[in-house]
Order: structure tokens, then C-alpha cells, then sequence
């Protein structure tokens, strides 16, 4: 059940309506409870119970680990909770792969090997939801939060459709208080979910699904497109991806502050950044700062010499890379980017050194040229990210940089300049300052009729097969 | 702020999103009701700006019109018949559409002439089954998109309806909802997507400069078989249906009466069909059919062209449209005898009002 269908939102009426008509909070939990389930089986009823056995199993090792005292004790459990959910993302998501890639080893080393190919589903949001239930077992364990004693509150929390198959990434801390929490009705947040949603399915429909249609001939055969065209797609792919998922977090969003409950946000301007370093903190951010919590932090993180940090670095976002999904080009993607971040972080210091250097990087001309420079860095290094195989990557990034003839691309280019401006248009008014400023003076009746025109662009501009979200994959 | 004041305004905001989006909905409707006709039809408006463009290059030159179904938009090639033929030197178009029965090419007529498009001669294709009933209804009345029709059109065709809430409806849906209904053909209204009709799209096809569909020949027997089981499937109740339906007779005889009001000479034509196709008829409905043609005959004086069994069955694709050869075939032999027919008695008239 995709977010910008028609079976979603009869779905979501449905149980708004049911939901607020309910005036007893436990009530509201086993409907949402009950409605995530219902979201999740009907895509798959079987992976749907396994989600709910995997998820009493964390709940149930949680309270050991909250009541127990003995250290072995608990690390014993910890490990069997990471081991376990681990284990079912490995055997989902990575078997074939590890086996695949040991297959292809074994024979450039000159034996022949067979191995088998496993019949297995990837689960939807297997990352999302394995992610959360890590966090939440690893912070019962250092006793940051104590483990949760209502198994519906628990159950909610990592079944909460909004975020369930495409996230936002949710901690414990922040979401369990506000299941417990009685819920009011509030016009408000109303008012904010329902910005939220139109914002979310104009990024969606409007950008990412055109932008879509001019990057996916290109990625399927790049060495049939001239230059021009590749730099295109690349654009285009890097729109894409970001409305995409940015649309995606941003419905979750106002989903869930419909029901009464806050997501953290996912995104906050990425393509504004201007360094690599702080574009990957205004990206997924909720992805971001887990891995940032719980595997750069406890690898040693900065504090332990130059060597350390850069291993670190390229570590955590090489396995930030396979977490997107089971092919060497998400894993090549992530090592680029923990080279990439390993150069800004070695450039900084050289800058920092130089003060005439560093004013004129932070004046004006200096900021915008930097961040034209991230966003030009991030588009080339997402070509990995986006193509078919490795093979596919070099060639394209080879005759992006060589000019080489070929095929234009098929979509109107006014399409392309037109949704390029209308992103740089959000990036620069959903500036935190700049929206507060323009939500005190616009007058809500120029929001609203703004929200609607936005609204009615959205459903003329989609194109006719609406595709599934991008990180349904991952 | 106070938490009051708060909720008002966004309670405000809120509604005004609303209002918002119907507004935008009610100013879509009405320009595409009032004003963008390529929007609300953008088959008839791409086949109007080619037929428009070849009066322009010809002014003077006497207008044949071909009104008929995707069967028509796809048989005739009015290029190659534009040519000096039987003392004439006509400007053949075919204003074929698809799914185009007794009621469209009614309210087709209509808009045609409004648009000061007064044809010198009608050839109008009369599909037979289009003609019965089947569970009740003419198939015109389950096939047609209300929403292509402006108000106007609508209610005159409520009375060739059976269940005139269904054009009411339709038309009312795709006008409470015009994004939902016609995004494509905004988007091409803005020039962000391809042409809504008539471009390089798989279906229907490239349109040529007068109104032809060129299907070319290169279809796998694999292909052919699958759209003939298709199209037999989809007519076989209606060809076998006994009885034919009032209300298309009624819009085909309005058609009629319209071209005598307005002094246009007008030929039905039974387009080609395959063999298989010809053999879902049954006697009944086909004895039911030939009373029909004998009675329009007998009351309007109209020629009946029938080119039924014209074209080899190589010729379709799938047993009732043409591919290219079937059209060349078709279009030489339309040509050769009731064109050259109608266009001598056309010359006879001119000559003879010319002389009174």
C-alpha cells in the first residue's frame, strides 16, 4: 500500500476516523496496532508475523535486560538481540549476496564453486525496523531508558505505519513517552500534518516521478547517451532520490501528526550544505546520526588520532552503504563517501591554517561556490549509488568527464529546469528561520490556497504509473 | 500566542487548503469546459488544427469529410485521395475517433459546424455494433467519456441515452476532479509532456496531416491472434445481441437531419471487417440490421456504402482495423467507386447551381 494511492488514503480516513472517535488512549494503541499490521500484511501476511515475533522477542529480552544485574548476564542478551536482529537482516537482504560474491571470488581465484541461490522475499523496511529495535536494546542495556512494560506500546513503536517500511528511523526515547501519552485533538498540528502530507506528495509526484522518467533510461544503458545528457541524469537522479525519500519521510510525517504523534525529521536542506561533512548531517538524518551513535561513537569516533577518525569514517559509511542494500555499488558508494568526507575533514585543517583562505571560503561568493561544489561532489559519487552494476558506474563517470556523443534524453528539458528551480525554491523557504518567518506573516488564507494550488500541481504533474517509493528497496 | 488564537489559525489554514484545492478545481473545470477543448478532447482538437491547416492550403476546394470510429481512423488515407478526381479537386479528411458511434459523431457535427467547418460531403461509418443493445444499453453509452463533452453537449445528448444519469455523472466526475481527470493533457497544455494525442505514443499512433492513423504492417501472427480473440471478445455479445437499440438509431437519424437542414450530402459507410468478425453476426440481428438500413434508406434517401468484405482479412490486425495495406486497399476502392460517385453527382449540383 503505497502512500500516494487511493487504497492508502481510504485506508488512513478509515482509521483517523476510528481513531479519534475512540476516547480511551489504549484503544487508539491496539488500533494503530492492529492498523500497522493490517499495512504490512497486506503486502505479505507471513513476513508480517515475523516482524511481530521478532519484535515480542526484543521486547521480552529488554525486560530481562532492564531487571537483570549480572554482566555476563546482560552482554549475553545484548549479543543475542543484535545477533538475532542482525541475523534475519543478513539472511534476508545479505545472503545472496555474501554468497553470490563468494561464488564470483572463488572462481577469479581460479575455483569452481556452486553454491545455492536462496529462495527468500526481502522485507519491506527490514533496515528501518532492525535499526530501531538495535538502538532500543543497546540503550536498555547502558541504561539510558528503561525497557518499555506495555508490549502494545513496544509493539506500536516499531510497527507504527508511518515509518514502518521507509522510516524515519524513530529512537525509543522519543517515541514510547508519546505512546503513553494521552492524545488530544488539536487543529495545530492538524493544520502541520496536513503541510506536511501536501509537501510530502508534491515532492513525490511532481519531482521525484518526472525526474525519474529522464534518469532511468539513462542509468539502464549510459554508454547510448552523449555527456550532456549523463550530467542531466545525474541531476536528475539526485532531484529524484531526494524528493523521493524526503516526500516519503514527509508524509510520514504528517501521517503521524494526524494521529498525534511527532517524527523526527529526515531531511533538513541537504543540497544547501556546503561541505560533505554537513551535507550528510541535514541527510537521513535519522539514519545518520544512529550510525553516528551507535557505530562511529563506540568505534572511537574523532577522539583517537587522524588515522583512526579517517578509518572510521570510511568504515562507518561503507557499511552505511550496504545498509541501503545487498550490491557492491552501495558499498563503493559509501567507501567514496568516507573518502570524500576523510578529504573535507583534511582540507578543513589546511584551510583552518590559512585565515585568509578560510574568510574568503565563508564570505558569500565562497559559500555558494562551496556549495555548488558538495552538490556537483554528491550528484557525480551518486551515479555509483544509482547504477546497475559497477561496470555501468565507470563507464558513465568516465563520459561524464570525457565528453563523448550519443542520445539526449527522451523527457522535455523544460521539465527538468522547471522541477530543478521548484527545489531550489523549497530549499531556500524551508529554511527553519525563513518558514517561521512566513508562517507569522502570511496570512492563512494565502498558506492554505498555496497548500491547494500545490496540491493540484502534484496530481497534474504525476505522471501517469506513479512508481513505488525508492527506499521501499532498502 | 495564545493556544485559542493558535487553533483558530489553523483551523483557518486548514480550510482554506480545502477551499484551496476546490477552487483549483472549479477554475479547471470551467476552462476546460468553456475554453480548453484540447484538454477536454484533445482527439477531436488534434484532428481540427489538421483539418483546419488543410482548408487553409486549399481554400475553395469542395471538403470531404469521413466522421466514423477508430475503424475509419484507421482505413482511410484521405492524402492519397485528395487529388483532382471526377471533376473535383476535393480535400479529403478523415475525422475518424475512437469509439466514435451515433452520438459523438452527433455531437462532432455539431461543434464542426460551429466552428464554421461546413463539409461539402459526409460520409458518416455506421458500425453495426454499435447499433444494438446488449444488458440493455447501446455499447456508444457505456464507451463514451462524458467528460470530453461540454455541458452543452451533454444535455443534447441526454435524450439518445437510456439511462441519461450516466453521461450526468461522468461528465460530473471528471469535471469535480479535473486534475484527477485530464493531467496528461495539462501537462501538455503546458508543454511538459508529450502531445496528448497524435504524437510518436504507442496508441493510437501517429496522426498524419488528414486524420489518418497509419498502423504499419509489422505485427507478429502471435500479436495478431491475441488482438482478434481481443476484439472478438469485446463485440461478441453485441453482434449477437437480437434486437437493435433506439436511441444510437435516433442520434444517427438526428445526424441526418442536421446535413438535410444544412443542405450537406451524406453516405453511410458499413466499414471493412474480417471474416471471423463478419461471422459473430447472427441471423437475427443481421436481418434486424438490413431492416434498419432498408428503413433509413427509404426515409432519408441516403446511400448505404457497404464495404464490409473490401479488404482481405491479411489486411486488420485484428479482424476490424486496419493495417496499412488493408487501408491502401480500402482507400483506392473508396476512391475509385462511391468517392468518384458522390463527388460526379457533386460537380452535377454545382454545375446545375451555377446555372439556376
Amino acid at each position: 500500500m503505497l502512500f500516494c494511492t487511493k487504497p492508502f488514503l481510504y485506508f488512513f480516513a478509515l482509521i483517523f476516523a476510528i481513531y479519534w472517535a475512540l476516547p480511551w488512549q489504549r484503544a487508539r494503541v491496539v488500533v494503530l496496532l492492529a492498523a500497522s499490521f493490517y499495512f504490512y500484511a497486506v503486502w505479505n501476511k507471513w513476513l508480517a508475523v515475523i516482524v511481530c515475533v521478532s519484535t515480542a522477542m526484543d521486547y521480552l529480552i529488554a525486560r530481562a535486560l532492564d531487571a537483570g544485574d549480572s554482566p555476563r548476564l546482560r552482554k549475553g542478551l545484548l549479543a543475542l538481540s543484535v545477533t538475532a536482529n542482525l541475523g534475519l537482516l543478513c539472511y534476508f537482504k545479505y545472503a545472496n549476496f555474501f554468497l553470490r560474491s563468494l561464488e564470483e571470488g572463488l572462481s577469479a581465484a581460479g575455483l569452481s564453486a556452486s553454491l545455492p541461490i536462496l529462495k527468500v522475499i526481502l522485507p519491506l523496511g527490514i533496515s528501518f525496523y532492525t535499526f530501531e529495535a538495535i538502538s532500543y536494546t543497546v540503550d536498555v542495556y547502558y541504561r539510558r531508558i528503561r525497557a518499555e512494560r506495555s508490549l502494545p506500546n513496544f509493539m506500536l513503536f516499531i510497527l507504527f505505519f508511518p515509518h514502518l517500511v521507509a522510516g524515519p528511523i524513530v529512537r525509543a526515547r522519543d517515541f514510547l513517552p508519546q505512546v503513553r501519552r494521552r492524545k488530544h485533538w488539536s487543529w495545530p498540528r492538524l493544520a502541520l500534518g496536513a503541510q506536511f502530507i501536501v509537501v510530502g506528495v508534491f515532492k513525490k509526484l511532481a519531482v521525484a516521478d518526472p525526474m525519474g522518467l529522464l534518469a532511468e533510461p539513462v542509468y539502464k544503458d549510459p554508454t547510448g547517451f552523449g555527456t550532456a545528457a549523463l550530467w542531466l541524469a545525474a541531476f536528475a537522479y539526485a532531484l529524484q532520490v531526494y524528493c523521493d525519500f524526503s516526500g516519503y519521510s514527509d508524509i510520514a510525517l504528517g501521517c503521524a501528526h494526524l494521529l498525534g504523534y511527532k517524527l523526527a525529521r529526515n531531511f533538513d536542506m541537504p543540497y544547501l550544505a556546503a561541505n560533505l561533512a554537513e551535507f550528510w548531517r541535514r541527510w537521513h538524518i535519522s539514519l545518520s546520526s544512529w550510525i553516528r551513535d551507535y557505530l562511529f561513537i563506540p568505534l572511537g569516533g574523532s577522539r583517537a588520532g587522524a588515522w583512526r577518525t579517517h578509518r572510521n569514517l570510511v568504515l562507518t559509511m561503507a557499511l552505511a552503504g550496504l545498509w541501503h542494500g545487498a550490491a557492491w555499488t552501495y558499498v563503493v558508494f559509501g567507501v567514496v563517501q568516507g573518502l570524500m568526507l576523510c578529504t573535507h575533514r583534511v582540507f578543513r585543517g589546511f584551510a583552518d591554517a590559512r585565515p585568509a583562505l578560510g574568510a574568503v571560503l565563508r564570505s558569500a561568493p565562497g559559500t555558494a561556490l562551496r556549495i555548488a561544489a558538495t552538490f556537483v561532489c554528491f550528484c557525480y559519487s551518486l551515479v555509483i549509488f544509482r547504477s546497475t552494476s559497477l561496470e555501468n558506474a565507470w563507464a558513465m563517470l568516465g563520459r561524464m568527464l570525457v565528453p563523448a556523443a550519443g542520445d539526449g534524453v527522451t523527457v522535455p528539458l523544460r521539465t527538468f529546469w522547471l522541477v530543478a528551480a521548484a527545489v531550489a525554491l523549497g530549499h531556500l523557504l524551508g529554511q527553519p528561520r525563513v518558514l517561521k518567518r512566513l508562517g507569522e506573516r502570511v496570512p492563512a488564507p494565502v498558506q492554505g490556497l498555496a497548500l491547494g494550488v500545490l496540491l493540484t500541481l502534484a496530481v497534474v504533474l504525476a505522471p501517469d504509473a506513479s512508481k513505488a517509493f525508492v527506499y521501499f528497496q532498502f | 500566542m495564545p493556544a485559542r488564537h493558535l487553533a483558530r489559525t489553523a483551523r483557518r489554514r486548514l480550510l482554506w487548503l480545502l477551499a484551496g484545492f476546490a477552487l483549483c478545481q472549479a477554475v479547471l473545470a470551467v476552462a476546460i469546459d468553456v475554453w480548453l477543448d484540447q484538454v477536454r478532447d484533445p482527439e477531436y482538437t488534434a484532428k481540427l488544427a489538421r483539418l483546419k491547416a488543410r482548408l487553409a492550403e486549399a481554400p475553395g476546394r469542395p471538403l470531404v469529410l469521413v466522421l466514423g470510429t477508430s475503424r475509419t481512423a484507421y482505413a482511410l488515407d484521405g492524402a492519397s485521395l485528395s487529388v483532382p478526381a471526377a471533376g473535383q479537386h476535393p480535400v479529403v479528411f478523415n475525422f475518424g475517433i475512437m469509439g466514435c458511434g451515433p452520438l459523438l459523431q452527433l455531437a462532432t457535427l455539431h461543434r464542426l459546424l460551429d466552428a464554421g467547418i461546413r463539409p461539402d460531403l459526409l460520409y458518416a461509418e455506421v458500425m453495426p455494433a454499435l447499433l444494438v443493445a446488449s444488458e440493455g444499453r447501446a455499447l456508444e453509452e457505456k464507451m463514451l467519456d462524458a467528460a470530453r463533452l461540454r455541458a452543452g453537449e451533454v444535455i443534447a445528448l441526454l435524450p439518445y441515452y437510456r439511462e441519461p444519469h450516466r453521461p450526468v455523472f461522468g461528465w460530473g466526475l471528471g469535471r469535480l476532479l479535473p486534475c484527477y481527470r485530464h493531467p496528461a493533457e495539462l501537462r501538455a497544455l503546458a508543454g511538459l509532456g508529450n502531445p496528448a494525442w497524435g504524437g510518436a505514443a504507442d496508441y493510437p499512433g501517429p496522426l498524419d496531416g488528414h486524420g489518418w492513423h497509419p498502423r504499419p504492417d509489422d505485427i507478429s501472427p502471435e500479436e495478431r491472434q491475441r488482438a482478434t480473440a481481443m476484439a472478438l471478445g469485446q463485440y461478441d455479445a453485441f453482434c449477437a445481441s437480437p434486437q437493435v437499440a433506439a436511441e444510437p438509431v435516433r442520434a444517427l437519424e438526428a445526424l441526418l437531419e442536421r446535413c438535410r437542414r444544412e443542405g450537406i450530402p451524406v453516405e453511410l459507410v458499413l466499414m471493412p471487417e474480417g471474416k471471423a468478425f463478419r461471422a459473430l453476426y447472427t441471423p437475427e440481428i443481421t436481418t434486424a440490421l438490413k431492416g434498419l438500413f432498408a428503413r433509413l434508406q427509404e426515409r432519408w434517401g441516403v446511400t448505404i456504402v457497404n464495404a464490409r468484405d473490401w479488404v482481405d482479412d491479411a489486411g486488420f490486425w485484428d479482424t476490424h482495423h486496419m493495417l496499412v495495406s488493408g487501408a491502401r486497399q480500402f482507400t483506392e476502392h473508396f476512391g475509385r467507386e462511391p468517392l468518384a460517385r458522390a463527388l460526379r453527382a457533386l460537380s452535377r449540383r454545382t454545375r446545375d447551381a451555377e446555372k439556376s
